[in-house]
C-alpha cells in the first residue's frame, strides 16, 4: 500500500504540493483570524502567524521526505540532467553512442549465433531428455551405430522411453518432374514418438511400416517438400511417390521443425531386413537417438545399455568385444563443431567492446575536466560524493544504454547476414535470431559497459578539489590524476588491438598454408557427379551394375571435348565414403587399432585425378573384376603409419575381414578438405563395391561447357537417372575453404575494427593532452625552441605509451596463440612474422595519431595560444 | 503568549492521535484543540504539528481527506483508523507505565 502511494505521488508530485500549500494557507489564514481577533493589527497579525509556521521551506521539504520516494525523485532528476548535459554537446554523444553502439551491437550479433547453437533448446518437448547414442571404441571415440546393436538395446532396455535409428539416405524420385536424388531419412517408427512431434497431415509410421514383410513401401513428407513440390496440396495422403523405381504411398507429412536438418525432403522406414546390412554387426551406417525416461540420468541409461552389451557380447564379433557404449545429449552433439569457433569469435568481439568502452571512458575523462567548475558548485552547496558519483553513474548508463539500443538495431541488420553465412553450415532449428534472451543479453552488457566505464569519471568526481576548481586557469592534482588514467586505458587498448591483430595474422597465416597446401591432385578442367543406380530391378547384382558403369563410361567418353573419364565410389570433397579398420595381415591381433578410409576405384581414376604414383602401379582394368584378386593402391600416409620406411609393395593388408595385396603407393591427397590432412587411406577396384558410384570426367575445355552433353549422353542409356551434385573440382576443392574463409573475415572485420577504434582513442588522448600542454609549448616556442624538439617531444610520449602498450599485447598475445592453436587444429602458435607483422602496422597506425596532433600545435602560433587562456 | 512547553519527543504523536479520537479535525482544529485541552499550556509549533501529521498518515494511524468547513472553505480534515485507535491505546499504556516508574521513584523516601 505505500509503495503504492509512492508511486502515485511520483506521478502526481504536483498535486500533491499543491495540496500542501493549499492546507498551510488555510491554517495560516485561521491563525490570522485569530490574532485580528484578539486585537493585532492585520500586518502584526500575519507576521506573528508566518513565525510561528517557521521556515515554509523546511516544512515542505520535510513534509516531501516523508511522502515522496527520495530515490526515485532523485533519479528521475538525475536523468533529466543527463539528457540535457548530453544535448547541450552532440559531437561527444554522436562519437560515443556510435562508438557503443559498435560494440554493443557486435557482441549481440554474436551472441545470438551462440544462443542458436549452444543455448536454445531445441524445440522438441523436454528436449535435454533427447540423447544422442554411439558404439563405443576401445579408444573412447564415438562410431556410428549397427543395426544388431540397435536391436539389442531397444529389446532389453528399460531406462528410456523410446529410441529410434536413423541414417541419411538418398533415393532417386522420378515421375515428379526431372529425374533427381532427394535426401532422405531412414527412421524407425518410434521417431515421431521419441522426438515429441506430430504430424500436420495424416500419420507417422507404426511398427508395422518398418517390420519386415510389412508395409515399407510408405514415405512421409516434410512440410518444406510438401510446400514446394506439392503445392501444399491436402490431398497428398495416398498419392504415390516413385523412390528408387518403387512406388511409395504417402502417409503423412511432418511439420518443419521436426527434424533439424532442413536438406531432409522425406521420411521413409528403417526396416531392419534380417541378414542384411541392416541388421549386421559388421555395417555401422546408422545413428541412434533416444529419449531418456523422466528421472533417469544419462549416465544411468549409458550404464544399462552398456551392460546390456555385456550380457550379450558372446553373440558380438571378435573385433566388437571391447567396444561398449556411449551417449551424449543431442544439444552437444549438435553444436560440437560450431562450439571452438563460437567462442572464438565471442573473445574477439569481447575485446572490440572493450576497446569501445577505453574510448569513451577516455571521452568521459576529458569531457570531466571541462565540468570540474560546475562540480565543484554543486559539492559547495552541499552535494556528496555520492551524489555527485550517482549523477555521473547516471550519466554513463544512459550513454551506454542509448548506445545498446542502437547496437540492437545494428545487430537486427547483422544477424540475418549471419544467419545466412551460417545457414550452410548449422542445423535448420539453430537460426540465430532475436529472442528474449537476446534483448537481455544485449541490456545486461549495456548496463555492464556503462558502469565500467563510468566508473573513471565517477572516480574523479568524488572529492573535487573545491578550491582549486573554483580558481580560474588553474590546473590541479586531478587533472594528473586523469591524465594517468587516460593513459593507462589508452596502453590498455593499444594491448587489446595487438591480441587482435595477431589472432587475425594466425588464422590468416593458417588460411594461406591450407591454400598453398599441396593437394595432391590435379583439379583443373575436371567435371564430376554422382550417378547412383537403384538397387533391384535392372540393376539388381554386381555383374549388371558393372557392365552398366562400364557402357556409360564409354558413352561418356565418346563426347567430344572430353579426355579421360573413370569412376569411384565417392567422389572428393563431399564427405561421403566408407571407412574401415586395417591391419597387417600377419597380425590379426592388430586389427581393430587403426580406421583408415576406402575408395573404390576403376581403372584410370587415379590417372584423371592427377594422383602421382610413387612406387608400384595403380588400378588396372585386369584388377577390375569381382573375382580378381584382390590388390590395394595405398597412400603415403598409410605407409608411414604402417611401414616406415620399408617397402610395401607386395605386402598384406587385412581390411574388412579380407585379406589385400599392396600393389601401389600413391602420394597423399587432400581430397577430404584442403584443410583436413590426408588419412591413411586404400584404393581398390570398383567391382568390389559397386553400389555406389559417381563420375570423374576430365575435359579439353571448360568442364561446365561439356556439361549438357555429359548429361545428355548418361540418359541416352537410361533417362531416368539423376545426376547428382553436377559441379567442378575445383570448385569444390575451393568450397572445402568456405568454413575457413568465413571465420577468418569476421575476425578480420573485428581487428579492423579494433585498430580504428584504437587510433581514435589514441588520437583523442593524444590532442587532449596537447591542448592541456598548449600554454607550455607556446613559451617554449616563444623561448626559441625548434619546432621539430617540440614535435619529438610531443609525439615521444605517444610513442612510450604505445610501446608499453605493444609489449604488454604482445605478452599476452604469445600466451593466447597457444590457447588458440590448442583449439583450432590449423593454427601453428609459433609464428614470429605474424607478431612482427602486428607490431608493425600497429606502430604505423598509432605513430600517424600521435603525429598529427602534435604537428596541428606546433603549427598554431604561440602568441594566439598565450592570450587566449 | 503562554510558554510553550517542551514536549517528550514522541508525545506529540500521542496527543495529536488522542484529539483525534475524539472526532476528525483539521490541523487548525487539532492545534485549537490542544491548546485548549491543556488550559493553554501546550502551543504547538505548526513546524511540529505537520510534518507529524504527514509521518502519522504514512503510517497508517491516520487518514486523511478534503472537506468543506462551516465557513464553506476547503480543509484537510484527518481522523483516526482502526491501526491508529490501536496505536493510540499501546502508546497510552506505556505513557502511563512511564509515569508511574518516575513517580515511584520521585517519590520514594
Amino acid at each position: 500500500m505505500k509503495l503504492l502511494r509512492k508511486i502515485r505521488w511520483l506521478f502526481r508530485k504536483d498535486k500533491v504540493e499543491a495540496d500542501m500549500a493549499e492546507e498551510m494557507r488555510f491554517h495560516l489564514e485561521e491563525r490570522m483570524a485569530d490574532n485580528l481577533a484578539d486585537g493585532l493589527s492585520p500586518d502584526d497579525a500575519r507576521s506573528a502567524a508566518q513565525r510561528r509556521f517557521g521556515n515554509l521551506s523546511n516544512l515542505q521539504e520535510q513534509a516531501r521526505e516523508v511522502h515522496g520516494w527520495r530515490c526515485a525523485d532523485e533519479l528521475s532528476k538525475d536523468l533529466r540532467f543527463a539528457f540535457r548535459q548530453l544535448r547541450k554537446s552532440p559531437g561527444f554523444t554522436t562519437v560515443a553512442i556510435v562508438t557503443l553502439a559498435i560494440g554493443i551491437g557486435a557482441n549481440t550479433a554474436i551472441f545470438s549465433a551462440i544462443d542458436a547453437v549452444l543455448l536454445r533448446p531445441q524445440p522438441y518437448p523436454e528436449p535435454e531428455r533427447l540423447v544422442n547414442i554411439f558404439e563405443r571404441l576401445p579408444g573412447g571415440e564415438k562410431n556410428p551405430v549397427s543395426g544388431s546393436a540397435f536391436i539389442d538395446w531397444r529389446d532389453h532396455q528399460k531406462k528410456f522411453e523410446g529410441l529410434f535409428l536413423y541414417s541419411y539416405d538418398q533415393l532417386d524420385l522420378t515421375e515428379l518432374g526431372e529425374p533427381e536424388k532427394i535426401n532422405a531419412l531412414s527412421v524407425s517408427s518410434a521417431f515421431d514418438s521419441v522426438l515429441g512431434v506430430r504430424p500436420l497431415l495424416g500419420r507417422g509410421f507404426t511398427p508395422e511400416d518398418d517390420q519386415v514383410g510389412g508395409q515399407n513401401n510408405v514415405v512421409v513428407l516434410t512440410e518444406r517438400f510438401w510446400r514446394t513440390r506439392l503445392g501444399a496440396s491436402p490431398a497428398v495422403v495416398g498419392q504415390t511417390l516413385r523412390l528408387d523405381g518403387v512406388p511409395h504411398a504417402i502417409i503423412g507429412v511432418m511439420p518443419d521443425r521436426a527434424w533439424f536438418q532442413s536438406s531432409v525432403a522425406i521420411f521413409v522406414p528403417y526396416a531392419l531386413w534380417p541378414g542384411s546390412y541392416r541388421t549386421s554387426h559388421e555395417v555401422n551406417r546408422a545413428h541412434g537417438l533416444g529419449r531418456l525416461a523422466p528421472g533417469v540420468s544419462l549416465t544411468q541409461a549409458q550404464a544399462e545399455l552398456n551392460s546390456i552389451k555385456q550380457s550379450l557380447e558372446s553373440t558380438y564379433p571378435a573385433h566388437k568385444q571391447k567396444w561398449g557404449v556411449l551417449l551424449q545429449p543431442m544439444q552437444d552433439f549438435l553444436a560440437q563443431k560450431s562450439k571452438p569457433v563460437l567462442l572464438l569469435l565471442l573473445g574477439a568481439v569481447g575485446l572490440v567492446l572493450l576497446i569501445a568502452c577505453a574510448n569513451v571512458a577516455n571521452l568521459l575523462l576529458a569531457r570531466a575536466s571541462t565540468r570540474q567548475r560546475e562540480i565543484a558548485v554543486r559539492a559547495a552547496l552541499g552535494a556528496s560524493g555520492a551524489r555527485l558519483m550517482r549523477q555521473v553513474v547516471t550519466e554513463s548508463l544512459l550513454l551506454s544504454l542509448l548506445g545498446g539500443a542502437g547496437g540492437i538495431l545494428l545487430a537486427m541488420g547483422s544477424i540475418q547476414l549471419l544467419g545466412t553465412l551460417g545457414a550452410r553450415y548449422l542445423p535448420a532449428t539453430m537460426t540465430p535470431q532475436v529472442d528474449l534472451r537476446v534483448l537481455g543479453f544485449s541490456l545486461l552488457v549495456s548496463c555492464g559497459t556503462g558502469l565500467l566505464f563510468g566508473i573513471f569519471p565517477a572516480l574523479s568526481v568524488r572529492r573535487p578539489d573545491l578550491n582549486q576548481a573554483l580558481n580560474s586557469g588553474s590546473r590541479g592534482a586531478t587533472d594528473g590524476r586523469r591524465t594517468r588514467s587516460q593513459s593507462s586505458l589508452v596502453v590498455a587498448e593499444v594491448a587489446l588491438t595487438v591480441l587482435l591483430l595477431v589472432g587475425t595474422g594466425l588464422l590468416v597465416r593458417s588460411l594461406v598454408r591450407a591454400v598453398t597446401a599441396d593437394p595432391g591432385i590435379d583439379p583443373r578442367n575436371v567435371l564430376m557427379f554422382g550417378l547412383t543406380m537403384p538397387y533391384g530391378g535392372k540393376y539388381g547384382d554386381a555383374e549388371k551394375r558393372l557392365a552398366f558403369l562400364e557402357r556409360v563410361t564409354e558413352e561418356i567418353r565418346s563426347v567430344p571435348g572430353v579426355g579421360a573419364v573413370a569412376t569411384t565410389d565417392s567422389l572428393p570433397f563431399s564427405n561421403g565414403g566408407q571407412g574401415y579398420f586395417y591391419s597387417l595381415e600377419e597380425q590379426p591381433e592388430t586389427r581393430q587399432d587403426r580406421a583408415g578410409a576406402i575408395k573404390y576405384v576403376s581403372p584410370g581414376y587415379l590417372e584423371t585425378l592427377g594422383a602421382r604414383l610413387v612406387r608400384g602401379r595403380f588400378i588396372t582394368g585386369s584388377d577390375n573384376r569381382p573375382n580378381a584378386p584382390r590388390v590395394l593402391v595405398i597412400n603415403q600416409r598409410l605407409v608411414d603409419v604402417l611401414f616406415g620406411q620399408a617397402d610395401p609393395i607386395g605386402r598384406h593388408l587385412n581390411v574388412a575381414h579380407q585379406a589385400w595385396e599392396i600393389v601401389g603407393v600413391a602420394a597423399d591427397m587432400r581430397i577430404e578438405g584442403l584443410p583436413t590432412a590426408p588419412r591413411p587411406t586404400f584404393y581398390a577396384a570398383q567391382a568390389h563395391f559397386p553400389w555406389g558410384s559417381a563420375f570423374m570426367v576430365r575435359t579439353q575445355g571448360d568442364p561446365l561447357a561439356t556439361a549438357g552433353a555429359v548429361a545428355a549422353a548418361v540418359h541416352r542409356l537410361d533417362a531416368g537417372l539423376p545426376l547428382d551434385q553436377l559441379r567442378t573440382l575445383e570448385h569444390a576443392m575451393e568450397e572445402s575453404l568456405g568454413p575457413q574463409k568465413l571465420i577468418l573475415k569476421l575476425i578480420g572485420a573485428f581487428a579492423t575494427t579494433a585498430l580504428l577504434l584504437a587510433s581514435i582513442g589514441l588520437y583523442g588522448v593524444m590532442s587532449y593532452a596537447v591542448a592541456n600542454r598548449q600554454r607550455e609549448m607556446s613559451i617554449r616556442l616563444a623561448l626559441g625552441a625548434a619546432r621539430p624538439d617540440i614535435m619529438r617531444l610531443i609525439v615521444g610520449n605517444g610513442v612510450r605509451l604505445m610501446a608499453v602498450g605493444l609489449g604488454l599485447g604482445l605478452l599476452v598475445a604469445v600466451a593466447s596463440a597457444q590457447y588458440l592453436a590448442s583449439r583450432l587444429a590449423s593454427v601453428n602458435a609459433f609464428d614470429p612474422l605474424v607478431f612482427l607483422g602486428a607490431a608493425l602496422i600497429l606502430s604505423v597506425v598509432t605513430l600517424l595519431a600521435c603525429w598529427l596532433p602534435a604537428r596541428r600545435a606546433t603549427n598554431a602560433d604561440p602568441m594566439i595560444a598565450l592570450r587566449a587562456d | 503568549m503562554a510558554q510553550k512547553s517542551d514536549l517528550l519527543p514522541g508525545t506529540l504523536d500521542m496527543l495529536v492521535l488522542r484529539v483525534l479520537s475524539r472526532g476528525e479535525l483539521h490541523g487548525w482544529g487539532i492545534t485549537l484543540k490542544l491548546e485548549q485541552l491543556s488550559k493553554s499550556a501546550l502551543q504547538v509549533d505548526e513546524g511540529s504539528l505537520y510534518p507529524a501529521l504527514y509521518r502519522m498518515e504514512e503510517k497508517g494511524w491516520i487518514k486523511a481527506e478534503w472537506q468543506t468547513t462551516e465557513k464553506n472553505r476547503r480543509a484537510k480534515y484527518y481522523s483516526l483508523t482502526r491501526a491508529g485507535h490501536k496505536q493510540l491505546e499501546a502508546e497510552r499504556a506505556r505513557w502511563d507505565r512511564l509515569t508511574a516508574i518516575v513517580a515511584e521513584v520521585m517519590h520514594a523516601t
